[in-house]
């Protein structure tokens, strides 16, 4: 069993109390291609790695063609100093980009792997039993043999309250902490401060690092997270018992705050 | 340039073929005996609504029967575009690639086992990407052409600038981008929320009621809190994009070719009346930009007894 966590700066990686006990760094943004960290801030990082014996996983978002030459030059520059890591992918367009990197190992991201997953389910609003929502892309064996042979190594998924049904004999990462409900490219950040707020896609300050907006009903068992352009909520970091023997890796997202 | 228009009743089909549409969109929610409209989650495509779907062959064979009979028939199109299958329901699906490849032209799929299953066992029918797969760059593009996909439709939630990227750096693929109805602040494939039922038959929601907190990180931002607040709640709780109308001359000249209107499960007057709309629209693109722009914001508070208040998709 391997276990990970994710990290959101250098200092965070130095300060950990436990670092001993994991074998992955994960670091990187999985929703919004405007915070694909900076090669300096990664090449810190990913050397602290290195000396610490650790493997570097950077986590990738959805792209446009923008993020996607973006990601491009950083995934080349830090394959200069080491090609040993792993790149968790949430946009398929990035495989091209990634067959010239044939050491790098591959991750099917949490985004790419749908699931009915809303704070809804738990309540008993939608009048169903939650087991009812266990499905998800992992489900369909044919569609995991069509990403095995396109050379993605590993599934990624988080663990949403009511459970989740998985496989058996994939390479499975189970994130614990929280759970990724919905993601947009019409984030509600940008200009949120001004009186020229618009809701446009157009370039943004980052406003959304100032911030976290929730969201809470009765319809819904725990609050929503709008963190920059996903929303999440937060889950507990227990494992259930019928995932056993179905995932060889956990990462820790030790806050919310984690996904800005 | 070309609309794709939704039907789910057999009627829709006469009325588009007298209005030229040139592509017809359908979906099928074959419920097998002793099953009903409950079993929304065995829906092969993204819309288990009754109302959206047909339910039997017969009822495909009638469309393509009527469509067969115009001077010039539309291509048409089945939606197999759930985001997620499982076995049983990836069983469904490829059960409808079987029994209607002969009655459609087009399958539009979201998943990749799906495009696999359609190139081996259905090589004459196009196969079109739904937005549900969210194809966002280039790269994804080629990805998606190299499994013989024909046709992308692009999701809402890209800019006139983004859409341009690529369509320009792709032109040997076929795009198409929604144009009426309809708007999820959410990417509509990377959305995992259940909708909640409203007490109506059939209808579900996710604009609930709620209440709103703010979390500052960065402390300075505090003084912002009132702005914040009202700008973030305003969207959050009232914005509603309906339409993309007003971009159409935008969006042929950069190279797409297809305007699909959403609402497969919207009445037959409804549905006809956007296709009227639309064809309307298509009409004046002679006219400059700005006059463009003017006369469609007419012709929606027209067609729709409301103004559009600038709820754009783009």
């Amino acid at each position: 069993m391997e276990f990970g966590i994710k990290i959101s700066s250098l200092e965070e990686l130095q300060n950990l109390k436990y670092l001993d006990k994991y074998n992955l760094i994960y670091f990187g943004n999985e929703f919004c291609e405007r915070k694909i960290p900076t090669f300096s801030e990664t090449k810190e990082i990913f050397e602290f790695c290195i000396k610490k014996n650790k493997t570097f996983v950077l986590l990738t978002p959805l792209l446009t063609n923008l993020g996607i030459n973006n990601l491009k030059h950083l995934i080349k520059d830090i394959s200069e100093i080491n090609k040993k890591f792993e790149v968790t992918i949430n946009d398929l367009g990035l495989l091209e980009i990634l067959e010239a990197f044939p050491e790098v190992k591959i991750n099917y991201g949490r985004v790419l792997i749908r699931m009915k997953k809303g704070p809804e389910i738990m309540t008993g609003c939608l009048k169903e039993s939650p087991d009812n929502f266990k499905d998800n892309s992992l489900s369909n064996p044919e569609l995991l043999d069509f990403l095995k042979d396109l050379n993605i190594k590993r599934f990624e998924t988080d663990v949403p309250p009511q459970g989740i049904d998985l496989p058996e004999n994939s390479n499975i990462t189970l994130y614990l902490g929280n759970s990724v409900i919905s993601v947009t490219r019409r984030c509600i950040y940008p200009k949120c401060n001004t009186s020229e707020y618009n809701y446009k896609i157009e370039p943004c300050k980052k406003e959304c690092l100032n911030q976290i907006i929730t969201k809470e009903t009765k319809y819904f068992d725990r609050p929503v997270f709008i963190i920059g352009n996903a929303e999440l909520i937060k889950t507990e970091m227990i494992i259930p018992e019928e995932l056993k023997n179905k995932f060889n890796r956990i990462v820790i997202f030790p806050n919310i705050k984690n996904n800005l | 340039m070309k609309i794709v228009a939704p039907a789910s009743l057999i009627e829709d089909i006469a009325e588009y073929n007298k209005l030229g549409i040139e592509e017809i969109y359908l979906g099928v929610n074959n419920l097998t005996e002793g099953e009903n409209e409950n079993n929304k989650w065995d829906s092969v495509n993204e819309r288990f609504e009754r109302g959206a779907n047909f339910e039997n062959l017969e009822q495909i064979k009638e469309i393509n029967r009527i469509n067969n009979l115009a001077k010039k028939p539309a291509e048409l199109s089945l939606t197999l575009n759930k985001s997620f299958y499982n076995s049983r329901q990836l069983a469904r699906a490829k059960e409808q690639v079987m029994i209607f490849k002969d009655y459609v032209d087009n399958f539009i799929v979201s998943e990749l086992s799906i495009i696999k299953f359609l190139k081996e066992n259905a090589p004459k029918n196009k196969i079109i990407l739904s937005c549900i797969n969210v194809c966002l760059n280039s790269n994804a593009v080629n990805f998606y052409k190299n499994l013989g996909i024909k046709k992308i439709i692009l999701p809402r939630h890209l800019s006139i600038e983004e859409l341009k990227s690529i369509t320009l750096n792709n032109p040997e693929i076929e795009f198409e981008v929604m144009i009426l109805n309809q708007f999820c602040r959410n990417l509509d494939g990377f959305c995992s929320r259940c909708h909640i039922p409203e007490h109506k038959v059939f209808t579900t929601t996710c604009n609930i009621p709620f209440k709103q907190k703010i979390y500052f990180i960065n402390e300075e931002a505090k003084k912002d809190e009132k702005i914040i607040q009202e700008n973030t709640l305003t969207i959050l709780k009232k914005f509603n994009p309906f339409c993309g109308i007003c971009f159409i001359k935008e969006l042929e000249k950069i190279g797409i070719k297809n305007l699909k209107i959403v609402g497969r499960n919207n009445s037959h007057i409804r549905k006809i009346n956007d296709a009227k709309l639309i064809k309307k629209t298509l009409s004046l693109m002679n006219l400059d930009k700005e006059e463009y722009k003017t006369k469609c914001k007419e012709l929606f508070s027209r067609y729709y007894k409301f103004d559009c208040k600038n709820n754009c998709y783009y």
